[in-house]
């Protein structure tokens, strides 16, 4: 049998014969930059997904960062392991790996080194991320979510659950009535569970009364006198921080009440109960940090 | 090859063959012999499936035309059309690659030890062919390849980085990498001083 390679005639006979025979053209370059402008489409997508991600994950965190967590939470540890946004650290991690795949399948994404590539990728996120925070579409992102699906606990559902806890000392809901028989110190509370205390709002200021008969939702901590009928004693009003994108004043402002409040009832740290009240026994079971 | 035609750049050629679909033929003509060599040392031993190879590298490659562009070399193209082609001539094989790397003498030996990337291997002159060619066929194919390209088809790194499609400092650590396994090799069957 001849195994001699065929000559350079033949091959290229057979070749152009072939690409005459069965008709082939080159395809057109048109298809071959749809195909890179889609790649780089999904390139884009993934950096944005990401950039979403990293927003919202912006948003919690800096929640977190003025989170009165002494009220809800045994440790600052216990606090962060529970509500960290690990989905969405999930979600950043996922999208940078799709966006080094993206890249690196570009025309010429194989000429740079993965670590430029899984740099840029990731800092892009980062840099996106960063702004869509600032300008609130990481809170929108998560609101929404949590609105559109109840799979999702948005940082608003999440606040929800710890802030209703009557057996806590915790409420979330609306005032019902301001009117009262004992001049203006116990009024009706409706709270998230559409349950209505008689609440003693005989220990709060001026400014958290007026947060308080303003309609909207707060927050409440103190404690519960009786379970049947319901009737809680208010030892701080906080505001509801959900509606809208915070400020970080707003937040730091809930912080700095609650602190403030405890050092009015227990005087320095090192001190002790000043008053005897249901609130100064309240605010004797909260340790804060700034405290110590 | 028409002698018209031999001064003429790749991609001119190409240009040409988009307007007119015989130039291919010149293309056929300049790359013939040394994709047929490369498929080879790859281990496309056989000449009827390189024959078989070739036909379909070529096919792909005037089917693939219009995504050539001049940010690589034509040269560099083409030879990762005939990478691709093997590599899936060995899948379709289910065959591991196997070197058949055809050496030339003293000639690719000295150019392995004149190279000094890293200046880690100096080869005995004295090793002969039949055993560097062993020694190759036992390397992971990923250094082998690189090997290949550089010592036997003498590209650069940068063609090399767009033949195998990876960035050009891995052409570097690849190389480096392969020599060490091949100095290995070599020192384990007492091939080197």
């Amino acid at each position: 049998m001849d195994t001699q390679p065929p000559t350079n005639d033949d091959l290229k006979t057979k070749i152009l014969s072939r690409i005459e025979s069965k008709a082939l053209y080159p395809r057109s370059r048109l298809s071959f930059k749809s195909w890179e402008f889609l790649v780089w489409c999904l390139w884009l997508f993934t950096v944005l997904v990401g950039a979403l991600a990293v927003a919202v994950s912006c948003f919690v965190l800096i929640q977190h960062t003025y989170s009165i967590y002494e009220v809800t939470h045994r440790s600052s540890l216990a606090f962060f392991m529970e509500t960290l946004p690990l989905l969405w650290f999930l979600v950043f991690l996922a999208m940078v790996i799709f966006a080094v795949y993206n890249l690196r399948h570009t025309k010429n994404g194989y000429r740079y080194p993965l670590w430029l590539i899984f740099g840029s990728s990731m800092i892009l996120s980062l840099a996106g991320g960063a702004l869509l925070h600032l300008a609130g579409t990481g809170f929108i992102l998560d609101k929404q979510i949590g609105l559109l699906t109840s799979y999702y606990e948005s940082q608003e559902k999440r606040e929800q659950k710890i802030w209703q806890q009557p057996a806590q000392g915790r409420l979330l809901g609306r005032l019902q009535t301001l009117d009262s028989e004992d001049g203006g110190l116990t009024v009706t509370f409706t709270d998230y569970a559409s349950v209505i205390w008689l609440t003693d709002i005989s220990e709060l200021d001026n400014e958290e009364i007026l947060l308080l008969g303003s309609g909207l939702k707060v927050r409440l901590l103190g404690e519960v006198i009786n379970i049947a009928p319901p009737h809680f004693h208010a030892c701080a009003a906080l505001p509801w921080l959900h509606e809208t994108v915070a400020t970080r004043l707003e937040l730091n402002n809930s912080r700095q009440l609650i602190i403030s409040k405890q050092n009015r009832y227990l005087g320095p740290p090192e001190g002790q109960t000043l008053i005897d009240s249901p609130c100064a026994r309240k605010f004797s079971q909260l340790r804060f940090e700034s405290r110590q | 090859m028409n002698q018209q035609n031999q001064g003429v750049k790749d991609e001119d050629l190409v240009s040409q063959t988009l307007a007119e679909p015989s130039s291919f033929g010149f293309i056929i003509e300049r790359y013939e012999a040394k994709l047929r060599r490369y498929i080879s040392r790859l281990g496309v031993k056989n000449p009827e499936d390189a024959a078989d190879v070739l036909q379909e590298i070529f096919i792909k490659a005037y089917v693939n035309l219009n995504s050539f562009d001049t940010s690589m070399s034509f040269s560099s193209w083409i030879y990762r059309i005939a990478h691709n082609e093997a590599i899936s001539w060995y899948r379709k094989q289910s065959v591991r690659p196997e070197g058949h790397l055809i050496i030339e003498g003293d000639e690719v030996l000295s150019l392995l030890s004149s190279k000094q990337e890293g200046a880690e291997l100096q080869f005995d002159h004295q090793i002969n062919a039949t055993e560097l060619n062993k020694a190759l066929t036992t390397l992971e194919p990923k250094y082998m390849q690189v090997l290949l390209l550089r010592y036997f088809e003498e590209k650069e790194y940068s063609e090399i980085s767009d033949i195998l499609r990876i960035p050009v400092g891995s052409v570097g650590t690849l190389i480096a990498r392969g020599k060490k396994q091949l100095q290995t090799v070599l020192n384990r069957d007492n091939l080197r001083i």
